[in-house]
């Protein structure tokens, strides 16, 4: 009964996945470099960069989530023709809507390539010395593309499963913070001026990108009604993980060596010692979860991208596979671009930023034009 | 419409690949995901468990030790050697930096060498007074070397004491750091790290201090404490003042003390147990005025003059006279860190720097440490004394 299956799948994702997704893929690559970015700008100061970044950041889920209830069932590249096309003329729709879907499916092509890149750079330097990182890369990328071959709703289980993983290398940071961190590492908690503050805000902010992937991933939701609350609470579970990330890191390194560090978290990582050394050298083991960490970020990106493109083209479900497969050269060339550890920080930080523009423009533009339209349903903007 | 299931065909066991296709695509993630590039076997390292480092008219002289396996007691069949023969073997390279040497070494063994192991880094005190900032760079920058190993300083060579042939283990290496385990966990010697290291050499507003050790015949001894201003070994102290500093920074013991009795007729041996200690910090025109205060806690484990103990106000005197000792010692070591060396070892730079940020802005710490007004007070206090209640 292939049809009704089909049918089943097509609005599969719960609350609790729902948060998975989120979570997982706000969770990654950034938490490694984030207690340096932060302790640039701030010092010691540094988590209250993180706590700003959560907050600032929990505007745009919140926006992205009321201009997702107002079309249940919909993704993103469905619904935009209705918001700024006209119903009579679908071929101009779609060159207007073309002009926001680019942008997104841009944003989330680079970074597909600059987080494959980025881990790729780390475990070359840190753990495998000797394997390419063209293997480390590619393998990630066909890794994710046969996960991205499946239906969203897959995918969203996917995290939900593999997010359970996520907290382990959380508890073990914790354990180093109580073995070797000091209270006077974190003093002076303010001696920032605003202006430093908002560069640290816009550093961590970079960490947190990805939860735009709920605007593909909301058109497969049970309830997007009810998708508020999971989304609320996946902002604030990543700013208080991240928060610990940057305390516990400050606390055990000193805000001096944080900064000269390449990966402060995982430095932190090295220095736990467990009784007895029943393990010795943990960063590896702590590397082998963080793929973890890596992949799902990775995979929900490319689940969004693939998605995008499938709505966008009118494909076939069974067409799924092909275009999940196609976009893995692209990824990958993309990836190879920056020449070096510098540049990798480079693009990532620009591609950061450009992804908190649009994760702020998309939903307030479609809103604002929705609500100049009356679009979406009555009921829903009354709520709202 | 019923089709037969077909399983070759089907896609219901790897997603969107037919069975043979997603069989194949499984089995090569599987053995690319291995990381065989970097698979070694345990034998086919060279494992470093100490480096000494040495001056050199080169540059710098490398010694390092590796464990022989063959020889080591209860490792695999034919017994161990044993008998006059070597459980480990020394290896010296020279170059000009520290990685030259490292490499001059792969040069003379067969298998790669491996620092994922190191334990010890070992630091002839020449290369010490020298400055020890090129070496650091190597060490940061590899990835195996880990944060908790003990960097030592070493009165003369270094070498000398990867020479030591310790009788109590047969591996010299493990016998130090033992020796420096439980050291820091009674609290008489310094819990440098590595990693500690690096934080201190990196913060202005503290420097570094490091175990200092010697080699004897067939063991090491610890001499006390190496003072470091930033990158270059100062001065030293020796145990009984190393037990100020490490009091002062780390709130440890330190090492038991030994005080006249009242009747001069003996002796008192006070233990140490507990440390607090606090700070305060104020500033009147310029001058920085830092008032440390030291409460010790301990017992008294030796008493060879007949006094006696639980009459009323003896244990106070006791107290006062212990006290008069610590705060004699404390100043002198004052004196010589403040005045002499002029190296911030006790860290009260950063004290400044984490708690009164704002003094610590109007002030150029490093000019004004040395005309710092410091006082340091002692309070002990004797919370036991043993079994006898004499």
């Amino acid at each position: 009964m292939a049809g009704n299956r089909n049918k089943e799948e097509i609005r599969s994702i719960n609350p609790h996945q729902a948060r998975a997704i989120l979570t997982a893929t706000m969770v990654g690559v950034g938490v490694l470099t984030l207690p340096r970015s932060v302790a640039i700008p701030l010092k010691t100061g540094g988590v209250w960069a993180v706590l700003v970044a959560g907050v600032l950041n929990a505007v745009p889920i919140y926006l992205i989530t009321v201009l997702g209830r107002m079309f249940p069932g919909q993704t993103l590249v469905q619904y935009i023709s209705q918001v700024v096309g006209f119903k009579n003329r679908p071929g101009l729709s779609k060159m207007i809507s073309f002009l926001f879907v680019l942008p997104l499916g841009l944003f989330l092509l680079l970074s597909i390539s600059i987080v494959t890149r980025y881990f790729a750079e780390v475990v070359k330097t840190a753990v495998l010395i000797n394997t390419p990182i063209e293997v480390t890369m590619i393998t990630l990328l066909f890794t994710a593309a046969v996960v991205a071959s499946n239906h969203l709703g897959v995918i969203a289980r996917l995290s939900e499963l593999l997010l359970l993983i996520l907290y382990m290398p959380g508890l073990l940071l914790i354990f180093a913070g109580i073995q070797e961190g000091s209270i006077e590492n974190l003093m002076p908690l303010f001696s920032f001026s605003g202006r430093e503050l908002v560069q640290g805000v816009l550093a961590s902010s970079y960490s947190f990108q990805g939860y735009i992937v709920a605007l593909i991933f909301m058109g497969y939701y049970q309830q997007p009604k009810k998708s508020l609350r999971p989304h609320m609470i996946s902002i604030s579970v990543v700013t208080l993980g991240y928060a610990v990330t940057v305390l516990v890191t400050l606390a055990t390194l000193g805000s001096f060596e944080a900064i000269r560090i390449m990966w402060p978290t995982l430095e932190v990582f090295k220095l736990t010692e467990f009784p007895g050394d029943i393990f010795e050298r943990i960063e590896s083991a702590v590397l082998a979860v963080w793929v973890v960490a890596v992949f799902t970020t990775v995979k929900n990106l490319y689940g969004a991208v693939v998605d995008i493109m499938m709505r966008y083209a009118n494909c076939r479900e069974r067409f799924r596979p092909w275009i999940s497969f196609a976009v893995v050269p692209i990824a990958y060339l993309l990836g190879m671009w920056p020449n070096n550890v510098f540049d990798v920080f480079r693009f990532s930080d620009i591609i950061g930023s450009y992804g908190l523009i649009l994760s702020f423009a998309i939903p307030i533009l479609l809103l604002l034009i929705a609500w100049l339209r009356r679009l979406g349903s009555r009921r829903e903007q009354m709520q709202t | 419409m019923w089709h037969p299931h077909n399983p070759w065909k089907s896609t219901k066991y790897f997603g969107c690949l037919p069975l043979f296709r997603g069989m194949m695509a499984w089995i090569l993630l599987v053995t690319m995901l291995t990381g065989c590039w970097d698979q070694r076997e345990i034998e086919e390292r060279t494992s470093i468990v100490a480096l000494a480092i040495d001056e050199d008219p080169t540059g710098y002289k490398i010694s390092v030790q590796v464990p022989n396996p063959i020889k080591i007691f209860g490792a695999g069949g034919g017994g161990g050697g044993g008998g006059g023969e070597e459980a480990v073997e020394m290896l010296i390279g020279r170059g000009e930096t520290l990685m030259e040497a490292m490499n001059d070494i792969q040069n003379q063994t067969n298998q790669e060498i491996f620092l994922g192991h190191t334990r010890l880094v070992l630091i002839g005190e020449k290369v010490a007074k020298k400055g020890i900032w090129p070496l650091i760079d190597g060490f940061r920058r590899h990835p195996a070397i880990r944060r908790r190993l003990w960097p030592l300083v070493v009165k003369g060579e270094a070498q000398s004491v990867l020479q030591v042939k310790t009788r109590l283990e047969q591996i010299p290496t493990v016998f130090i750091m033992d020796m420096v385990d439980s050291g820091v966990r009674d609290g008489s010697m310094a819990d440098m790290t590595l990693g500690r290291l690096y934080k201190a050499l990196y913060d202005p507003a503290v420097d570094p201090y490091l175990n200092y050790i010697q080699a004897e015949k067939d063991t090491v001894r610890w001499l006390g404490l190496a003072l470091f201003k930033k990158d270059k070994m100062v001065g030293t102290l020796n145990t009984q003042e190393s037990a100020i500093l490490l009091q002062a920074r780390e709130s440890k013991s330190g090492d038991p003390v030994s005080v006249s009795c009242p009747d001069r007729k003996g002796e008192i041996v006070f233990q140490p147990d507990r440390v607090k200690t606090k700070y305060q910090i104020n500033k009147t025109n310029n001058n920085v005025r830092i008032q440390v205060r030291m409460r010790v806690d301990g017992k008294i484990t030796e008493k060879t003059c007949p006094i006696d103990l639980s009459q009323n106000g003896t244990i106070e005197k006791m107290e006062k006279s212990l006290g008069g000792w610590y705060e004699r010692m404390g100043n002198s070591v004052l004196r010589k860190i403040q005045k002499d060396l002029k190296t911030d070892v006790i860290g009260l730079g950063n004290k400044i720097y984490a708690f009164h940020p704002t003094i610590w802005k109007s002030l150029h710490w490093k000019k004004q440490y040395p005309n710092a007004h410091i006082d340091l007070k002692y309070q002990v206090q004797i919370r036991r004394i043993g079994l006898d209640k004499k």
